[in-house]
């Protein structure tokens, strides 16, 4: 039996080692697939952004709720001592204070049930996106009508809003980073509303919930 | 440079390029039969545990093996991989409805995720995924390649001056240069695509809406007594469409009055008696909201009336 010299070994222990080092080669394509594991976007160099995501709501602008979560009483809608048949225009406008696009939708509850009622119904909200915001009358002489003008609907339209939440668009919408969308919410206690809904308070609550 | 100083080169350039080798292949190898993934974090909603720019190294493992306070990789259905923390799970035979929220995210992502299996994430380590992204690029990869054909001369070339020794180094630079090629080929179409640990935030907008109460009279008092006759009084109401008076035998009896004030004329009798004001509204048509019952009075109409 023929023994290798050590010369022939140890040239031949170099050879295997450069061609295990061809596995190199195979590994760096194994990234792409081992570390592609999202079915869509393909990031190309650079993809790895710190980027914020903040929505934000306001009256005529988006200046509340800077920063994650939070909650914020919208002025204009705090609605005292509603006749029937009055109804109580008031802006409300969504802005993306974050660095990247972003989707969102709302839902809408009450705290209680108690100015809902199916067969008499009592407190009904229209929510217009891009209309113009009106009021007249008021509340002393139990006259104040309000109207959102022009614009496009939403799927709140003369809803009878209760304690189920219903949502403000059909799907979510997108929002551009720094760009912003404006809605006239009107609320209405319609004119047939049952004695029973005197003397009441309830809370509505827009929950707006952001995606990037 | 001694030729000893060559040789210890040269051996080190061989174990490490061989060590890496070895450790890459393993890996390509390994890591689909363990259901190994890399995960890069191209977002930053897991800060502070796992900041934008990080790797991690997860494993599939089925849904009831996964438990609240674990980090999960989802990919669901035609949307973008999410890595999140779990904060909820209902069980339902195999699958899993699973509540997730990113550590940086007050809220949790707005639809829980059913599965059957996820990417339970062992270990992470933040910033690497730059340095992952940055080896799967084609720059990187013609840099190994070079590398690798620097360590295949250095294994094959022969040594010494010999005939044809240059054309034999040729060729094996050749084809490593072709090898490189192809593998950066390959590698072009499938760069590093990153895990979305997708930032969400939530705002509540709250409105109170209060209606109106009519106001009670404020006063309800006893005036004149007649024979088998009482009288009441009350004060008005502003803007009151009408007023209700409710007397007899606890208050069982009622009569419509318009103005503020109304007789009882009776055979001997007697009971309580109280007013509510009603208001219509400008806007209500014929809707009809009545106030609380005022102060109450007890009576008695015969021959001689008493009220009090």
């Amino acid at each position: 039996m023929r023994r290798p010299s050590p010369t022939h070994r140890r040239r031949r222990s170099g050879r295997i080692r450069a061609l295990l080092s061809l596995g190199l080669l195979l590994g760096i394509t194994q990234v792409g697939t081992l570390a592609s594991w999202t079915d869509s976007a393909t990031v190309q160099g650079g993809p790895i952004s710190s980027g914020t995501l903040d929505l934000r709501v306001g009256t005529t602008s988006a200046t509340e709720l800077i920063g994650q979560g939070g909650s914020w009483t919208h002025p204009a809608l705090t609605l005292l001592a509603m006749a029937p048949g009055e109804s109580v225009a008031a802006p409300l406008t969504v802005g993306n204070g974050g660095s990247v696009a972003l989707t969102y939708n709302a839902t809408v509850v009450t705290s209680n049930n108690d100015l809902y009622n199916l067969a008499t119904p009592g407190l009904q909200l229209t929510v217009v996106e891009g209309a113009t915001v009106g009021n007249t009358g008021i509340q002393a002489n139990n006259n104040r009508i309000g109207t959102c003008t022009g614009g496009t609907g939403t799927s709140l339209t003369n809803k009878d809003v209760n304690m189920t939440a219903s949502a403000l668009h059909p799907g979510a919408v997108s929002l551009a980073s720094s760009a912003t969308r404006s809605y006239c919410v009107l609320a209405k206690l319609m004119p047939t509303s049952p004695n029973s809904m005197q003397t009441k308070t309830t809370t509505l609550t827009f929950s707006f919930s952001a995606q990037q | 440079m001694t030729t000893r100083a060559r040789s210890l080169l040269r051996e080190t350039t061989l174990t490490i390029g061989a060590g890496l080798g070895l450790l890459c292949l393993l890996l390509a190898v390994v890591a689909p039969l363990f259901g190994i993934r890399l995960l890069v974090f191209e977002s930053g909603s897991m800060a502070p545990t796992v900041e934008a720019g990080g790797l991690a190294l997860s494993r599939t493992v089925p849904a009831d093996e996964l438990a609240v306070g674990d980090i999960v990789s989802v990919s669901p259905g035609s949307r973008q991989r999410i890595t999140h923390r779990i904060v909820g799970i209902d069980r339902a035979g195999g699958q899993a409805l699973l509540t997730l929220r990113g550590d940086a995210n007050q809220a949790p992502d707005p639809d829980p995720y059913p599965v059957t299996e996820a990417d339970r994430v062992l270990l992470h380590v933040n910033h690497l995924g730059f340095v992952a992204d940055a080896v799967a690029s084609p720059y990187a990869l013609l840099l190994t390649g070079a590398l690798v054909v620097g360590v295949l001369l250095l294994a094959f070339r022969t040594r010494g001056p010999r005939e044809g020794a240059g054309r034999h180094r040729g060729a094996v630079a050749a084809v490593a240069v072709v090898v490189a090629l192809v593998g950066a080929g390959a590698a072009v179409p499938s760069r590093v695509t990153a895990t979305e640990a997708a930032f969400t935030d939530s705002a509540a907008v709250s409105a109170s809406v209060a209606t109106t109460t009519v106001p009670v009279p404020a006063t309800f008092t006893c005036g004149g007594l007649g024979l088998f006759s009482v009288t009441f009084n009350w004060a008005p109401v502003p803007g009151a469409f009408d007023y209700t008076l409710h007397y007899g035998a606890g208050g069982s009896q009622t009569v419509t009055v318009s103005g503020t004030s109304r007789s009882i004329v009776a055979v001997i009798s007697g009971g309580t008696a109280w007013v509510v004001a009603n208001k219509r509204f400008p806007l209500g048509g014929s809707t009809t909201w009545s106030s609380a019952a005022s102060n109450t009075r007890s009576y008695t109409v015969a021959v001689v009336s008493i009220c009090s």
